[in-house]
């Protein structure tokens, strides 16, 4: 399954881009394609991703950590919010 | 028709004095307005910060923004919102966030004005970086404002 993977603030910083095309391999939810993240890229520079205030949000919706995926979805990984 | 809630990001300078006066000017066509209640937030000057960057994600900002002021009519008896926020860079000294509430009442506005900041602060995708000594450093989440957003 193809996805749009977006990161930002320190995460885009983290990853060196701010978007990635993505093959979910087996399709899933937002922890799946962290899970897969972890093996293509390790373990540790996925981890903050999984900290607690990340923000996850597809298709401009603010979602958690068991929402699904679907074909062409675009994902954003967002660090904990520092406005106002 | 006049909207009365409205959400801008402004990736230039936000002059709150001009936002007041429009503010106002829009709630004197309500018939019943009673309160209104501003507030104004500024890139703080202290410490070794020479400038602050703002990352925002557009599209979801907006949305977000719009569902804090949609929680707040829910909450409280209000007549018309504005929430203005900076993006890009910014001085020290400079005006970040306003946010406008009107009300029939003083004790509605007060309270719906400090529920959109609480909220803004850790529910819209806004992100600042200070420039310190000529290094740049994301800032990190309070915990202080975590506590005032779970406290509603």
């Amino acid at each position: 399954m193809k996805v749009k993977l977006l990161f930002f603030a320190r995460f885009r910083e983290l990853f060196g881009i701010s978007e990635l095309d993505f093959n979910l391999q087996h399709g899933g939810n937002v922890m799946a394609v962290l899970d897969q993240l972890a093996k293509q890229f390790g373990v540790e520079i996925v981890e903050p991703l999984k900290a607690k205030n990340t923000l996850y949000a597809i298709n401009l919706q603010i979602v958690t950590l068991d929402s699904e995926l679907a074909e062409g979805d675009e994902l954003a990984f967002m660090p904990p919010v520092t406005g106002g | 028709m006049v909207n009365l809630h409205s959400v801008v990001i402004l990736d230039s300078e936000l002059t709150a004095s001009a936002e007041v006066e429009a503010f106002e000017n829009l709630c004197a066509q309500q018939k019943n307005t009673g309160a209104i209640v501003f507030f104004t937030g500024y890139v703080r000057v202290d410490q070794d910060v020479e400038k602050l960057y703002l990352e925002h994600y557009p599209g979801l900002t907006e949305s977000q923004v719009d569902v804090l002021c949609d929680e707040a009519r829910q909450r409280f008896d209000l007549q018309a919102t504005f929430v203005v926020h900076r993006i890009g860079w910014m001085k020290p000294g400079e005006t970040i966030v306003f946010v406008a509430c009107a009300s029939e009442h003083r004790q509605q506005a007060f309270q719906a004005c400090s529920y959109i900041m609480d909220q803004l602060k850790t529910r819209v995708p806004f992100w600042k970086k200070e420039l310190r000594g000529g290094v740049e450093q994301w800032v990190e989440q309070k915990e202080s404002d975590i506590l005032a957003q779970q406290h509603w």
